[in-house]
């Protein structure tokens, strides 16, 4: 006996295999792996590992079956390859200007003078703490290495063929940078400047 | 009345000789005079001659300005006033603490009254003077330790934020009038520090002197001030007085929403002068217009003490000036509409933008509407390393545009960078828009190498460059040039500068090889001798810091060439050991009578990415060990000699060093 599939059931099931979508899912696990690794270069913390690119694990074995199945009746949506690419030489030479201005910087995050701001940047949170005649000089180094983080998020993201990722490359920074923070250092959240 | 009432006390003492001690109070309740006022006073008449002064509150300018005053002095009568000698009086000022010192006077009435008060605690000599309808003001305070002056300040409401550390000796000198006052207030300080709380003013070891007078009539303030050392920040301005002392004076009008500054003369040091006038809104300290001429005779000073900080943070950070200038700048609301400057023999150099010019003379004019022409010359200068020659440029600047009023030449490098056209329009915007037609006369390559560190070979670079684009930080040049080197030709298209002022400044180009004569190339680079021409395309090279960092290359023997191809031992030992293979083969056994042999092609590709080169060849090789090769030289009659590689990816760095040692050795070890 044949069982009639009724008109709407069937124009859903039309509708749902007609649907295909191309996601590009920004990997925030990978994308903060490649910062912990970045930031560890920079700040001069742990070994560096040669090589370019973080891959997450596989998923195992029973999930990927299940997933086949459903992937029969319905097309997946395809996900781009989960990946941060951070070996482009624009991004090693960034990486290179600011593993250069760390060292003189690195007095004034333990002065406090200088902190890390909510947004993945730095800026001077004590200016009184800065003697007169450094104070200038401070205000160009926090301008410098501004500048470069900027260019760090956006070549980071341009390697990656994904030039609107800037944005959450930068937020992602922005959480790690204050994360691997030396104890001491100052930082800013949405209440105010916090020591860590 | 109340001048009655002194008399008759006064009286009283003077007709009551030896009698018993006795104390007479009269309440003459309050006392004003033009400016002042005096509360619950009351005089006590003590034997033999002593008069007491009780004041509980005196006002001045509306304010408190003392509580419990007390005054006792030895009377006499002198003529028809009261003097009072050998007196001690103490006061409550607010701020400062109860006050203790000694007194002397003469009350005549209200309207003539002298006082002089000393109180040697606190270096403070005071002497107050009414006579008619002027009262004469004087006080001196010597030592004085400023966090007390500022309190003092905050307490009669002239509140300054912050903290003070050090010592001042003020003078102050005034005379109030019923009509108009003046005041002068001088303040010496010989190590004074300051620290507003914010960080944006700040003074430290400071040793000035300066000199405030008001006249109340023109509403008028005269002050000069010299800083002679220590150092004061004001942001973004810092400066150091002990290297570079500053005399200032203004003349400024006080009206009720506006200072006019109606002169201000400043000197720092030998260095150089600023004369303005202007007109600062006491709503936020606002500079609402201001009119400034400068000369300065040494600018470097100058340049780096008042205009650097202010280029912090901007594509001009860094920049340095040195020699002579003068000009005069225009600021409304805040915001620059008019500059000249006359250059003589000046230094530039932006660091940041790798570009210094040396020997600069000119004029220059910046307007936002009906700018003059501007005109300079310079003897020498560099772009990044490749140095420039002499040369001179007209231009106009008006607004955000910059236009040639004449083409300009630049030579470098035994050539010249010709420029027959260029208009900028919305500079300083991202939709920056150019208009552009020059050309490159032929340049000297190896001086070129020389510059950017490459390794060196002769010939020459020129082209035709008909036209500029400038789209999102990329400037992409029209046109074409080309070099005649080792006797064949290359050819740069598609030039591009990609985000030439920002962090990552690159270039990018195609380059197109054709019959490069492999003998003069491996001759000039002593790689072991090969004989034939060679063409190569490399498309999508990209420079960073002059260095390659992506292309996709191809190299392959010139087809339908004819010449003769053989290549040497010593060729094919380089090339082998670049592919990471054996050397020292052929040096051995049997073919090491053969110098040099013959061969049919020879070609090599390599795409870099990401620091790795993918490697080809001109074909595919017989896979060996499984793995499957290409060819990088294929040989030709006996003995024949096919070099074959198999490395698939390559680490640029390594290869390039491959290549250097290859260069430099002479030649593989036999043994």
């Amino acid at each position: 006996m044949k069982r009639a599939i009724s008109v709407p059931t069937l124009l859903a099931l039309f509708l749902c295999t007609a649907c295909v979508t191309i996601n590009v899912y920004f990997p925030a696990a990978a994308a903060e792996k490649a910062a912990d690794r970045i930031i560890d270069e920079v700040w001069d913390q742990g070994a560096p590992k040669p090589g370019g690119s973080v891959v997450p694990p596989q998923s195992s074995l029973p999930s990927r079956f299940l997933v086949a199945a459903l992937d029969f009746v319905i097309s997946p949506a395809h996900a781009a390859q989960p990946d941060i690419d951070i070996s482009s030489p624009e991004v090693q030479r960034v990486k290179a200007s600011l593993e250069a201005r760390f060292s003189s910087l690195k007095p004034y995050f333990d002065s406090g003078a200088v902190g890390l701001t909510g947004d993945g940047l730095v800026a001077v949170r004590d200016p009184n703490g800065v003697p007169l005649a450094q104070r200038n000089a401070v205000k160009a180094l926090v301008a410098d290495e501004n500048r470069d983080r900027l260019a760090l998020y956006q070549q980071i993201a341009n390697a990656n063929g994904q030039p609107q990722w800037a944005g959450q490359i930068q937020s992602v920074f922005a959480q790690r940078w204050v994360a691997k923070a030396q104890p001491g250092w100052w930082y800013q959240d949405s209440s105010g400047w916090k020591q860590k | 009345m109340q001048k009655l009432a002194v008399l008759s006390l006064a009286g009283l003492g003077a007709i009551a000789p030896r009698a018993p001690a006795q104390e007479i109070t009269v309440d003459v309740g309050a006392v004003a005079g033009p400016s002042w006022r005096a509360d619950n006073i009351t005089l006590t008449y003590l034997s033999p001659s002593t008069l007491r002064l009780d004041v509980a509150t005196v006002q001045w300018a509306g304010r408190v300005a003392a509580t419990k005053l007390q005054a006792h002095c030895s009377t006499r009568f002198v003529a028809t006033e009261l003097r009072c000698e050998r007196g001690r009086f103490s006061a409550t000022i607010p701020g400062w603490g109860r006050l203790q010192g000694t007194l002397e006077g003469a009350f005549g009435s209200a309207e003539s009254w002298r006082a002089r008060l000393e109180v040697p605690r606190h270096g403070l000599l005071a002497t107050l003077e009414q006579s008619a309808a002027d009262m004469n003001i004087a006080v001196r305070v010597h030592g004085q330790k400023a966090e007390d002056l500022r309190k003092l300040a905050a307490a009669f409401g002239q509140g300054v934020p912050g903290e003070f550390a050090g010592e001042v000796d003020l003078t102050l000198g005034a005379t109030l009038g019923p009509a108009t006052s003046t005041a002068t207030l001088e303040i010496d300080t010989r190590s004074l520090s300051y620290q507003e709380p914010s960080g944006r003013y700040a003074a430290e070891n400071l040793a000035a002197h300066g000199r405030a007078r008001w006249d109340s009539g023109p509403q008028r303030w005269t002050v000069q001030a010299q800083g002679r050392g220590g150092q004061v920040y004001a942001e973004p301005l810092f400066l150091d007085f002990t290297a570079l002392p500053l005399t200032a004076e203004v003349v400024a009008l006080d009206s009720k929403d506006h200072w006019r500054i109606e002169g201000l003369h400043l000197r720092q040091g030998t260095a150089g002068t600023l004369d303005a006038t202007g007109l600062i809104s006491k709503a936020g300290l606002r500079l609402e217009s201001a009119e400034l001429a400068f000369d300065a005779p040494a600018l470097a000073p100058l340049f780096a003490t008042d205009v650097q900080p202010f280029l912090i943070g901007t594509p001009l950070d860094g920049l340095t000036a040195e020699g002579t200038a003068r000009g005069s700048v225009s600021l409304r609301s805040g915001s620059l509409t008019a500059l000249t400057a006359e250059l003589s023999g000046v230094a530039l150099s932006a660091g940041r933008l790798g570009l210094a010019v040396d020997g600069l003379s000119g004029q220059v004019h910046w307007a936002g509407a009906g700018a003059k022409p501007s005109f300079l010359q310079w003897s020498t200068g560099n772009i990044g390393r490749i140095p420039l020659g002499p040369s001179e440029v007209s231009f106009r600047a008006q607004g955000r545009e910059l236009a040639l009023l004449a083409p300009w030449r630049q030579p470098l490098l035994g050539g010249a960078v010709h420029v027959q056209r260029l208009a900028l329009s919305k500079v300083g915007l991202p939709q920056l828009d150019a208009d552009f037609r020059g050309a490159l006369e032929p340049i000297d390559l190896a001086a070129l190498c020389r510059a950017l560190d490459w390794p060196v070979f002769g010939g020459t670079l020129g082209g035709q460059l008909p036209g500029l684009r400038v789209q999102n930080e990329v400037w992409s040049i029209d046109g074409a040039l080309e070099a005649q080197v080792f006797d064949g030709t290359v050819r740069l298209e598609n030039l591009r500068a990609i985000e030439p002022f920002g962090v990552l400044p690159r270039v990018a180009a195609d380059a197109h090889m054709r019959r490069i004569d492999l003998e003069t190339l491996t001759g000039t680079f002593s790689f072991g001798r090969i004989t034939g021409r060679l063409d190569g395309d490399v498309e999508g090279l990209r420079l960073l810091d002059w260095k390659p960092v992506a292309f996709d290359a191809g190299f392959h023997s010139t087809p339908g060439d004819h010449s003769r191809r053989r290549i040497s031992q010593r060729a094919i030992d380089n090339i082998s050991a670049i592919g990471g293979g054996p050397t020292g083969l052929l040096s051995r056994g049997f073919l090491s009578i053969f110098k040099d042999f013959s061969y049919d092609r020879m070609g090599i590709s390599c795409v870099l990415r990401d620091g790795r080169c993918r490697m080809d060849g001109i074909e595919p090789a017989p896979p060996q060990d499984g793995q499957a090769g290409y060819y990088l030289v294929k040989g030709r009659l006996l003995p024949r000699i096919d070099v074959i590689g198999y490395t698939r990816e390559v680490s640029w760095d390594t290869l390039l060093q491959q290549v250097e040692t290859a260069i430099a050795s002479g030649g593989p070890q036999t043994q």
